[in-house]
C-alpha cells in the first residue's frame, strides 16, 4: 500500500531540502565551493553581457561601441544601493580597498594600455577561454608571468617608498567628508541616471549608423554579383582614357 | 541490427565509453560517487539541451541532498537561452553576484589575486628554494584558494552558457584585430602575451584588477575605485589610438 502523504507535508519536505544548513555549509571567504559557484553564476553573466569578446571591449576604446557602460552603470547603481542598505541592516560587512593615490594612478595607466591591447580584462579573459576564444590563452599566461616579475624584482625596492606614496588608508568618501552614505548614495544615482541615458542614446545612434553602413554594403554586394560578365567596362588603353577625360571636362565648361 | 554511429566519430565514443566504465570503477573502489558524478557532467555539458541541465541538476539534488542544483538549473533552462542579455538586465544580474559574493563569501569578487596565487604556485613548483626566499610570496601563499576557484567557475559557466545558446566558436584571432592588425595568430598571441604582462605588473602596483579594485571600490564609495577607473580609461583610450592608428574605426557586422 503507498502512503498517501499531505500536501503540508509534501511542503515540509521540500522546505527541508532547501535547508540553510547548505548555505552555511559553503560560507565564508576561504570556502573553495562557495567560490566555484559564484564562478559559474559569474561566468554565466559575463558571458550573456557579451564582455568576454574582444570586439565589445576593443570598441570601447575605440569610442564606437558602448556597451561595456550601458552594462556597468546598472552594476552600480543596484549594487550601490543593496550594500549600503545590508550593511546597515548588519547583514554583512564593507571590505573598503586600500586608497594610494599615486601607485593607483600609475597602475591603472598601465592597466589600460594592457586592456587596450589585449582586449580582456582579468576577469573576461578566463571567460574568453571558456567562450572559446584562443587568444586568452597567452593572456592568461602573460598576467602570471606579469606577477611573476613584480614580485621578482620589483617588490623589495619599492615597497617602502613608491608604493606608500599619497597613502590614505581604507577610508571612503563619506568617512573623508564626516556625512551619511546616503547622500551621496543619492547624488551618484542621479549622475548615473544621466550618464545612463546619455550612453545608451548615444550607442543606439552609432548601432543606427553601423546597420545602416552594413546594409549599403551588402546592396553594394549583390548588385555587383548581379552584373553579368559581358557587361563589365573593357579596360581601355592609358590613351583613351585621358581622351576620355579631357572630353569629359570640355563638356564641364562648355 | 546496426547501431547507426559515424564512424569517424567512433574512436572518441569508444575513448569516452572506457573512461566513464573507468570512473565507475574508482568510485566503487573509493565508495565515493564523485568520480561518477563528475563524468556524468561532463558527458551532459559537452553539448547541452535543455533536458540534459534538467538531469544533471537532478543528479546533484539527489547525490548532495539539497533543492539548489535543482533550482539553477532550471533557472539556467529558462533564462540562458538567448545569445545576449539587454545591457540593463545584465547589469541587474552583475550586481546581484557582486552582493551574493558579499553575502556568501564575504569579500568582493577578485580575479588578479587568483592569477598572482598561480605564478606562487608555479615557480614554488619549478625552484621550492628560491621561491621561499622572495618576500612577495608571503603575502599570497602557494595555495590553492577562493580566487582560484572563482576562475574555474569562470570559465565553466562562460562555457556551458556559450554551448548552450549556440555563441560557442573556437577562434584564435577576433575581428576586429584581424581588421587593424592582420590575420597572423603568432602576431595576436605575442601582442596578447605582452598586454597580459604588462597588465599583471600593472594589476600588483594597483593592488587590484576591474572586478576587485573598479568594481568593488567605486561600489562601496572608496577613492580607489574612482582613481583607478579614471586613469584606466585614459590610458585605454590614448594607447588605443597610438596602437591601431589609422585603423581605429572598424565597422563590426552585428
Amino acid at each position: 500500500m503507498i502512503e498517501l502523504i499531505t500536501v503540508k507535508e509534501l511542503i515540509g519536505r521540500l522546505a527541508q531540502t532547501f535547508d540553510s544548513g547548505t548555505i552555511e555549509a559553503v560560507k565564508g571567504p576561504t570556502s573553495l565551493y562557495g567560490g566555484l559557484i559564484l564562478g559559474l553564476i559569474f561566468g554565466v553573466v559575463l558571458q550573456k553581457a557579451r564582455l568576454c569578446k574582444y570586439d565589445i571591449v576593443s570598441g570601447l576604446f575605440r569610442l564606437q561601441d558602448f556597451t561595456v557602460f550601458r552594462v556597468g552603470t546598472p552594476i552600480i547603481m543596484v549594487s550601490v544601493v543593496l550594500i549600503f542598505f545590508f550593511s546597515e541592516m548588519g547583514v554583512f560587512e564593507l571590505h573598503v580597498p586600500k586608497t594610494v593615490i599615486v601607485p593607483q594612478i600609475i597602475g591603472g595607466l598601465m592597466f589600460g594600455v594592457g586592456i587596450a591591447i589585449m582586449g580582456y580584462c582579468p576577469g573576461t579573459a578566463a571567460g574568453a577561454l571558456g567562450e572559446g576564444s584562443l587568444d586568452a590563452i597567452p593572456s592568461i599566461l602573460g598576467m602570471i608571468s606579469g606577477a611573476v616579475l613584480y614580485a621578482e624584482f620589483f617588490h623589495d625596492s619599492w615597497e617602502n617608498n613608491f608604493l606608500r606614496w599619497g597613502a590614505i588608508g581604507g577610508k571612503t568618501f563619506y568617512e573623508i567628508l564626516g556625512i551619511s552614505p546616503w547622500y551621496l548614495v543619492v547624488l551618484f544615482l542621479l549622475m548615473l541616471t544621466m550618464f545612463l541615458i546619455a550612453t545608451t542614446m548615444f550607442d543606439i545612434f552609432i548601432v543606427f549608423l553601423r546597420r545602416t553602413f552594413n546594409l549599403f554594403m551588402e546592396m553594394t554586394d549583390a548588385l555587383e554579383e548581379k552584373v553579368p560578365p559581358a557587361a563589365k567596362p573593357i579596360a581601355r588603353s592609358t590613351v583613351e582614357t585621358v581622351k576620355k577625360f579631357r572630353q569629359n571636362l570640355r563638356d564641364i565648361f562648355k | 541490427m546496426k547501431i547507426p554511429i559515424d564512424p569517424t566519430n567512433r574512436g572518441s565514443l569508444i575513448v569516452g565509453a572506457i573512461a566513464i566504465v573507468m570512473c565507475a570503477v574508482l568510485s566503487i573502489v573509493l565508495v565515493s560517487g564523485w568520480p561518477l558524478m563528475l563524468a556524468l557532467s561532463v558527458v551532459l555539458v559537452a553539448r547541452p539541451k535543455w533536458w540534459s541541465i534538467l538531469i544533471l541538476g537532478f543528479a546533484y539534488t539527489v547525490f548532495l541532498n539539497s533543492g539548489w542544483p535543482l533550482l539553477g538549473s532550471l533557472f539556467f533552462i529558462a533564462v540562458c537561452k538567448p545569445k545576449r542579455w539587454w545591457p540593463i538586465p545584465a547589469g541587474i544580474a552583475f550586481a546581484l553576484v557582486e552582493v551574493f559574493s558579499f553575502y556568501l563569501s564575504d569579500r568582493p569578487l577578485g580575479i588578479t589575486r587568483g592569477f598572482t596565487a598561480m605564478g606562487s604556485i608555479a615557480e614554488s613548483l619549478i625552484y621550492p628554494e628560491h621561491a621561499n626566499k622572495v618576500s612577495y610570496w608571503g603575502i599570497y601563499e602557494p595555495v590553492i584558494d577562493w580566487t582560484m576557484a572563482l576562475i574555474v567557475g569562470v570559465t565553466i559557466g562562460s562555457f556551458l552558457s556559450s554551448k548552450y545558446s549556440g555563441d560557442f566558436r573556437l577562434n584564435t584571432v577576433p575581428y576586429l584585430w584581424s581588421f587593424s592588425k592582420g590575420n597572423s595568430v603568432v602576431k595576436r598571441w605575442l601582442w596578447a602575451f605582452a598586454g597580459g604582462m604588462i597588465m599583471g605588473f600593472a594589476a600588483r602596483i594597483a593592488g587590484g584588477c576591474v572586478s576587485g579594485l573598479l568594481i568593488s571600490g567605486v561600489v562601496q564609495l572608496a577613492p580607489a575605485g574612482f582613481i583607478f577607473m579614471m586613469s584606466l580609461w585614459v590610458g585605454g583610450v590614448v594607447t588605443t589610438f597610438l596602437f591601431y592608428r589609422t585603423r581605429v574605426v572598424a565597422v563590426r557586422k552585428d
